[in-house]
């Protein structure tokens, strides 16, 4: 994206008050995020990604470009790709707030049982830089997602939703042999605080520290009502380098990551209180290596680990009265009959490894870019309950084995008047199941986009861009669902405030091919705003 | 040649990263619940109770603490859901039991579990339309005039209704081997066959044994399991089929009557859900009055309307290997307590040796238990259903020695 070149204007202070006045309103006027865990449990299998970290509302609207072009909210070094510390300080030259916000909906119908989910998010961010010598980032971000799912197990679709469900779900005090609804509605705050500083001449050094709430209401037709919370805190530390080879301009970086992260469950009503304590805290790392050659050839290499073993603690306190307590109400001394008692539920773990790269080259002489994305993981994860007491979760074993690989091509319009993209993307995972409860599952997505963006006036680019969606949730059931996302957007410099307000919002509808027994039926809705403020 | 300094920084970067990757929990650091049962010794004359008094333990499915405190605490045994049921913990105490001479005697178990509801009726005979008055009271059927609709197979339909059940399944060795001794015990089928009192039904007599060693004790259906099935033992099972079918329907055979000179239906079993054989009497056309209702005294009209039932099974004493297992549940506030006895060695005894234990022979179809062995014991509850219930895994039972 050209930054208009007005935004180099430092503007007034007021100015700058006004802006991010503007920007926090916008954020609590159209809340939202959701990261992991909770909310990203009754996600799954929806187009809802409550992990996305960064939002660009001008490749959204440009039907969803990956790797032909890149934004300011998506550049490749190690900040933008990676998300190390380290990368803040050179992510960009000059202070930023930004200001994004996203709402998406998701309803999806199958073998007869729809499935809803909603998400709405928004989220500040800001970096003040000084000179290039050190870098404050401040980010926080509320969000929520509100689900409304099935648990048809078994089903014809291999229970896409429950089966990689990785937080409680006490189903079998009263087990449904047939469709149980389910549904939740997850809050996430989260704050931050990054700073990076540079030492000697070419190395920084950087630190964080992120907070995350959730807290989840659950609606399910069981009698043991329990909703869950979470909260984690990671503390993050990096470097980063920027030796020079000859002509080739690197970037070698690293992080480490610790994160304690407890996950309660609570069951309470007049006759039982129950605590369930998950703690699972996890450990990740990760390298990269980031090439810039002359200008016209810019990559990295992303090498990631991170890693968990958990376990459940239980406490269980039910009187006499309560419907799973074994022993009898006894009048003469009521303390007898109180079922009190603490165990270890079970044990959890996870090992993901990842290895990514992103590529972009500015073809010498033609205004056409070249970029390529590519990410292949590895992933183990494991719930393994303990087989004498009563399960408040699923057992879980199995490996995720998936690759995506993106490819595209971008043209700049003569006189800066804007681009046009194109793109195809394609991912697959495999997921083996080791406790044979379900067969080995490949769901894989393949989608040709095209884009483009056309600068009206200097200050109004229109956006536009469709995308062409053969989308497989398991290769080994049912046809391939195909469909289309259609998407628009626009982008304005508010010279009063001097910020740049992108917003964009895309439609997708996705059905079943005849023959179909699910006669599956999806369409999501997502619109973005995005507000951006330099100084 | 590399400086130490570079060495030191080198040996932390690559022991770092193993150090994190260690963190976390990978072995439980909380205990599971004790998963054994230990049956421990106790004489069976209850001399070690705070009272000191003299009594055997009474298997009335009442669970006093003067009985099983002896056993100490619970064990808690998980019931994994089986048939579509659901998981429940059950709490299971256990003691073996020696004479005044130190002879081992019999094994007590007590089984409690959660079960909101009673469900009693096993596949009730339902009425489906005879209906003896109308709404005045005015005769509707007549039988005199030939009217028998009563015993008329369209008459009647099954229930689709279930009893509660529950199995106890002990192998006979610690591995879990076959053969195993199999229990089951039935809300209407079995539990209910206790002895009626020769003091309160003067005309009892087969139906009275054991009232004064085991007054409130009813049975369980004892089976033997090679591996291939549970089989029942030798003898007369406590429960016989009530009804006869026919291709168009079923009539009941016998419905719950007194005895000649019993001033009590049924002997005083509970005639909602138990015709006792030996005072039943049979379903005729002109049988009116539903004994059900007979004895429901908040119900007014005490003839048959449709809905009413009877009972498809009819309870009888056990005879011969059917005669080993003592067992009574009670049901109060959604929680069953159910108590168990065995003799640790069941014997075939001749009529006419019944008091020379020298001349007993050990019945070859149930698993003889010995104190200090292990075996292993498996329980199964099913809520109003054969199929639906919750089994738990296979446990170790120990009889600790004197």
């Amino acid at each position: 994206m050209r930054v208009t070149p007005r935004l180099a204007v430092s503007p007034s202070l007021g100015r700058a008050a006004a802006a991010v006045l503007t920007s926090m309103l916008a954020a609590w006027a159209d809340p939202a995020i959701a990261q992991a865990q909770i909310s990203e449990a009754w996600t799954r299998a929806s187009t809802v990604d409550v992990e996305a970290r960064s939002i660009s509302a001008r490749l959204d609207g440009m039907g969803g470009m990956n790797s032909a072009v890149e934004d300011p909210l998506d550049r490749i070094n190690p900040y933008g790709f990676s998300d190390n510390p380290a990368g803040l300080l050179a992510d960009q030259d000059s202070s930023s707030i930004e200001e994004s916000s996203r709402y998406d909906t998701f309803h999806d119908g199958y073998y007869g049982y729809p499935h809803s989910v909603i998400q709405r998010r928004s989220g500040l961010i800001a970096s003040m830089r000084n000179n290039r010598q050190w870098v404050l980032g401040l980010e926080g971000i509320y969000g929520g997602v509100d689900a409304s799912r099935h648990d048809v197990s078994p089903s014809p679709d291999n229970s896409r939703f429950m089966r990689d469900f990785d937080i409680m779900f006490p189903s079998g005090f009263d087990p449904v042999a047939g469709d149980n609804h389910i549904g939740a509605s997850v809050i996430v705050p989260r704050v931050g605080v990054t700073y990076g500083r540079k030492f000697l001449k070419n190395v920084t050094l950087a630190g964080r520290m992120r907070y995350r709430h959730e807290s989840e209401s659950r609606s399910v037709p069981n009698p043991y009502e329990i909703n869950l919370k979470s909260t984690e805190l990671s503390l993050t530390g990096g470097a980063l380098a920027n030796p020079r080879v000859g002509p080739l301009g690197l970037t070698v970086a690293g992080s480490a990551a610790w994160a304690r992260h407890h996950l309660r469950g609570t069951s309470q009503g007049p006759f039982n209180e129950d605590h369930y304590d998950w703690n699972r805290p996890e450990v990740s790392y990760n390298a990269q290596l980031g090439i810039r050659y002359k200008n016209w050839v810019r990559g990295i290499v992303d090498g990631r680990h991170r890693s968990h073993d958990g376990e459940e603690i239980a406490e269980v306190n039910w009187a006499a009265q309560y419907f799973l307590n074994p022993l009898p109400i006894n009048i003469t001394n009521p303390f007898e009959s109180v079922f009190k008692m603490k165990w270890s539920s079970l044990l959890s773990g996870l090992r993901r490894n990842e290895v990514a790269s992103r590529w972009m080259i500015d073809v010498p002489g033609t205004p056409a870019h070249v970029g390529a994305r590519f990410r292949r993981y590895r992933e183990l994860e494991w719930i393994i309950p303990n087989p004498n007491v009563l399960q408040s979760t699923r057992p879980l074993n199995v490996k995720r084995f998936g690759t995506q690989v993106d490819g595209g091509v971008s043209v700049d319009l003569p006189g800066g008047r804007g681009l046009a993209a194109t793109e195809i993307q394609y991912a697959k995972e495999r997921r083996t199941d080791y406790t044979g409860t379900y067969p080995e599952i490949l769901s894989s997505e393949l989608s040709y986009h095209f884009g483009g963006e056309y600068r009206v006036f200097s200050w109004l680019p229109v956006r536009g861009g469709v995308a062409l969606i053969r989308r497989d949730p398991d290769e080994n059931a049912n046809p391939t669902l195909k469909g289309s996302r259609l998407s628009a957007g626009v982008g304005y410099f508010w010279d009063l405030l001097g910020t740049q307000i992108d917003a964009s919002y895309s439609h997708e509808h996705v059905s079943h091919m005849p023959g179909d027994p699910s006669l599956e039926l999806s369409r999501s809705d997502q619109a973005t705003i995005v507000f951006r403020y330099l100084f | 040649m590399p400086r130490s300094t570079t060495v030191r920084a080198g040996i932390l970067f690559a022991v770092l990263p193993w150090l994190a990757i260690s963190c976390g929990t990978k072995i439980a650091t909380q205990p599971s619940p004790n998963q054994s049962i230990t049956s421990v010794p106790a004489g069976e004359q209850y001399l070690n109770s705070p009272q000191q008094e003299h009594r055997e333990l009474l298997v009335d499915g009442r669970a006093t603490p003067i009985e099983w405190n002896l056993a100490g605490s619970p064990t808690y045994v998980l019931l994994h859901g089986i048939g579509g049921g659901g998981d429940y913990l059950a709490a299971v105490r256990s003691i073996w039991s020696y004479d005044r001479f130190g002879a081992p005697q019999a094994i007590y178990f007590l089984l409690q579990w959660p079960d909101p509801t009673f469900s009693a009726l096993d596949h009730p005979c339902i009425n489906d339309s005879a209906d003896i008055l109308d709404e005045q009271g005015n005769l509707l059927v007549n039988c005199r005039a030939g009217n028998d609709i009563l015993v008329r197979p369209t008459t009647w339909h099954l229930g689709p209704s279930e009893e509660d059940q529950l199995t106890v399944e002990i192998f006979s060795d610690s591995l879990g081997n076959y053969p195993a001794d199999n229990w089951r015990w039935g809300l209407e089928t079995t539990d209910p066959v206790f002895p009626s009192s020769t003091v309160e039904f003067t005309g009892a007599k087969e139906d009275s044994r054991g009232q004064f060693e085991h007054p409130a004790a009813g049975f369980m259906e004892d089976r033997y399991d090679r591996g291939s099935g549970p089989v029942p033992d030798e003898g007369q099972r406590t429960y016989v089929q009530n009804y006869t079918a026919y291709p168009n329907g079923i009539v009941p055979q016998m419905i719950a009557s007194k005895g000649t000179r019993d001033t009590r239906l049924n002997r005083g079993k509970p005639t909602s859900y138990v015709v006792w054989s030996y005072v039943a009497k049979p379903l005729t056309p002109c049988d009116s009055l539903n004994p059900v209702r007979i004895d429901d005294s908040s119900v007014r009209d005490k003839t048959w309307n449709p809905g009413d039932y009877v009972p498809a099974w009819r309870d009888t004493f056990p005879s011969a290997s059917q005669f080993d297992v003592l067992a009574r549940a009670n049901w109060a506030a959604g929680k069953w307590n159910l108590e168990i006895r065995r003799d640790l060695t069941t014997y075939y005894k001749a009529p006419s040796d019944t008091t020379d234990p020298s001349k007993w022979t050990p019945w070859t179809d149930d698993v003889q238990l010995v104190e200090g062995r292990h075996y292993m014991i498996r329980i199964t509850i099913y809520d109003a259903s054969s199929t639906r219930g919750s089994r738990s895994i296979l446990l170790p039972l120990y009889l600790k020695p004197r």
